[in-house]
């Protein structure tokens, strides 16, 4: 020994993954030292879409902050409306009319649904199996024409406000949600076909990417990431928001502890949003959707400090939220998911892996480096 | 490794003959796969069968050696600005930028960051702007074909105003990457 | 379950201030001194060992960096806040790396953002969301990111300002807007 296999120039080979590659999540990159064609050694580089989320809303109204805080998250931004509206309504004391937070929980579900189908076919994606990826894709589509029908936006959606939601749901738009589902529920066994039952899936994900069981508490893993591994932690059944504690459903976990648990965890969370969702159309009630805000050009939130989270498609979403008093925010710093799984998990688990599992891992992680970077 | 040259002008071929390969060129928009802000979110339906942009001969390539367009969807963040600079300059000729987004245009939501780009065409010759936050895939193709059609009249200019004023673009770029180590010519 | 917590604390550290208590929730502040021994006392006896976020406040007004801890019991599903005001000048905040791997991170990016410094973290120092910063850690709140923008990528074009109610009144005449017809109506 004696020589750092990190540093010796004539053992090992230094490459970047990233951030121009399309194996990666998004816009970051990894670089790694190989000997041979394994990882001795990986370090993650982000900051490459850094926005200063968090200096700018020290800048502006809470209430001009909600278009801001949707950008945090691309493909899912409804879990940061949510927590920021939870983070105001904790600190003003502001009532959330019960039909609202029915309509809350139907949109987050929809979210997470929508993602959660990009991410299982983006995963057989990276294995080559290209129609599922696009397949995963067409299927969110769906989802989001109804995105489109219920807030006027396919991405950025600025539906969740304090207090409740913007607009109430438009005629007949129950029935139209169960006709997506169906739609969806039926096509689903032809994505599982294609992915789960593919001998080349199985083969390179049993037993590659292992999360050991150990590392949940340790690194502060969340998500389908530690359900994957056998956690039973779901903020949605441990501190139940909205209305949650109301809704019928067990934690979705799987003790596999490699890239096909975690796969078959967002699988199945798939099912489970669609039962949810027909359970929130089955009993929502009527009322009014929003509680009237007082003037929000002048709108005061009162001093303190108050930590909300909610569970995102990737784990457990969290908005540290100061307020001292003034027109607009001491300070809001967002913790999501990705940080600890892109970040120094990451870095752990690469090392020993092979040269072609790296982007099998990273979208198995889920990464998002919006939210990492903010 | 790279080149020490400055790069070639751009000569001007038989008026003719670049009608034809102008023709040719805008048929055939490969694009680099570089998602470098939130647009690319929207990039990948325009794959599937519900937008489907390879009818238009537009299709994702893998590095920018194949590609002729680089789009960059949406904010730049100063730090991504060097890699793109690095990934444009790649980019065998003739090449164009298609730019998503509002914040491209002039900072959109971003004016007072202090890690985004404000003004994009100081730093990057853009062809095509597409404006909303965030463009839908119609917009997208949209821009798309008014790239297409400027490549056909001979308008899509950028790459060659690039060459001609690397000077003007380079001391824009410096100034906002102060640690700049990358070499005066990359192609 | 979040009695014990707080009992824990009442009988180590009596002076503590208690600023939020719900039932699954918790949030104390601890001077500086003993921040350190409160941290490993939730992780050790009172089982609050998983490390979720290091967060900080600028309070230049007190000339005080508040660092809170964000640490979750993953089997009660409580979380525990503990913070605790450094002095702002030359601060020097106690680094967790040891103890928990994932605090390097979050260290590593308070020091680019703040300048705080964390003694013990073997990575500080290292890029990681910025590049070659040399201007005032950005979030500090002397930091004014709107004048920085101004100055390091210039002015945006103003905007060209359109009045929509003589917009449209301008097509569909005085009185065909909502606004037109209520005040004829007033009239």
């Amino acid at each position: 020994m004696g020589v750092n296999p990190a540093t010796d120039p004539k053992k090992t080979t230094h490459l970047f993954f990233g951030p121009q590659h399309p194996g990666v999540t998004g816009n970051m990159s990894v670089e790694m030292w190989f000997d041979g064609d394994q990882i001795t050694k990986a370090i993650t580089h982000v900051g490459y879409l850094h926005r200063g989320f968090e200096k700018l809303m020290e800048k502006r109204l809470w209430i001009q902050n909600f278009p801001l805080v949707c950008r945090i998250c691309v493909p899912e931004p409804d879990i940061n409306e949510e927590c920021y509206a939870m983070a105001i309504e904790e600190l003003t004391g502001i009532e959330v009319p019960e039909r609202a937070k029915w309509i809350r929980t139907l949109v987050l579900e929809l979210a997470r649904l929508a993602v959660n189908l990009m991410a299982f076919g983006g995963q057989g994606g990276t294995l080559g199996l290209g129609t599922a990826a696009m397949w995963g894709i067409t299927f969110r589509d769906f989802v989001l024409d109804l995105f489109e029908e219920l807030t006027g936006a396919r991405i950025y959606h600025i539906y969740i406000q304090p207090g409740g939601v913007r607009r109430d749901l438009p005629q007949g738009f129950g029935g139209r949600v169960e006709k997506v589902l169906e739609k969806i529920e039926k096509r689903l066994p032809e994505l599982d076909r294609l992915v789960l039952n593919n001998a080349i899936f199985k083969l390179r994900t049993q037993n590659v990417g292992v999360v050991k069981p150990e590392w949940i508490e340790e690194y502060g893993l969340v998500g389908p990431v530690a359900r994957g591994s056998g956690s039973v932690r779901d903020v949605r059944k441990d501190a139940p928001y909205e209305i949650y504690s109301k809704l019928e459903f067990d934690v979705v976990t799987e003790s596999g502890n490699d890239i096909f648990a975690r796969v078959m965890v967002r699988r199945r969370e798939m099912d489970l949003s669609i039962s949810l969702i027909r359970q929130i159309l089955s009993k929502m009630p009527q009322g009014p959707v929003a509680t009237k805000l007082p003037n929000l050009t002048e709108w005061r939130v009162p001093a303190g400090e108050v930590y909300s989270r909610v569970e995102s498609s990737r784990g457990e979403y969290g908005y540290y939220v100061v307020s001292d008093g003034s027109l607009k925010p001491r300070r809001v710093h967002v913790r999501g998911p990705s940080y600890v799984h892109a970040v120094p998990l990451l870095e752990r688990m690469l090392v020993g892996a092979n040269i072609a599992d790296v982007s099998n891992i990273m979208v198995s992680l889920t990464t998002c480096p919006p939210e990492i970077e903010r | 490794m790279y080149c020490n040259q400055p790069p070639e002008k751009p000569g001007n071929k038989k008026e003719l003959l670049e009608k034809i390969t102008n023709m040719a060129r805008a048929n055939s928009l490969w694009v680099t796969a570089y998602g470098t802000g939130c647009g690319s979110i929207e990039l990948r339906p325009l794959g599937t069968s519900r937008f489907d942009m390879e009818r238009f001969g537009i299709a994702m390539r893998p590095t920018p050696r194949q590609a002729d367009v680089l789009i960059i969807s949406g904010y730049l963040a100063t730090k991504t600005l060097k890699r793109v600079i690095r990934v444009y300059e790649q980019i065998q000729d003739p090449k164009y930028i298609i730019a998503l987004g509002s914040c491209t245009i002039n900072g959109g939501m971003y004016f007072d960051s202090y890690n985004t780009l404000n003004v994009l065409d100081k730093y990057l010759p853009v062809d095509v702007y597409v404006m909303g936050c965030m463009p839908r895939p119609e917009a997208i193709i949209d821009g798309f074909s008014l790239l297409m059609q400027k490549i056909k009249d001979g308008r899509a200019h950028g790459w060659k105003h690039y060459k001609e004023n690397l000077d003007y673009y380079r001391e824009n770029q410096k100034k906002i990457i102060t640690d700049w180590d990358l070499p005066d010519y990359n192609w | 379950m979040i009695d014990k917590v707080k009992n824990g604390f009442e009988i180590r550290f009596p002076l503590y201030k208690l600023v939020r208590e719900q039932h699954n929730y918790l949030h104390v502040k601890v001077d500086m001194v003993s921040a350190m021994d409160a941290i490993v006392m939730a992780k050790t006896s009172l089982g609050h060992n998983v490390l979720q976020l290091i967060s900080t406040v600028d309070r230049i007004e007190d000339g005080v960096f508040q660092i809170t801890w964000i640490l979750e019991n993953y089997g009660a599903c409580t979380v525990l806040l503990i913070s605790a005001d450094f002095p702002r000048e030359n601060c020097l905040v106690p680094s967790l790396s040891q103890i928990w791997p994932a605090a390097s991170a979050f260290e590593r990016e308070i020091f680019e953002m703040y300048g705080i410094s964390f003694p013990g973290n073997p990575r500080e120092g290292e890029d990681f969301l910025l590049e070659s910063w040399k201007d005032t850690p950005p979030m500090r709140r002397d930091f004014e990111t709107e004048e920085y923008a101004m100055r390091v990528f210039g002015e945006r074009q103003p905007r060209e300002h359109i009045d929509p109610r003589q917009y449209v009144g301008d097509i569909v005449g005085e009185w065909n807007t909502p606004m037109g017809r209520k005040r004829k109506e007033e009239k």
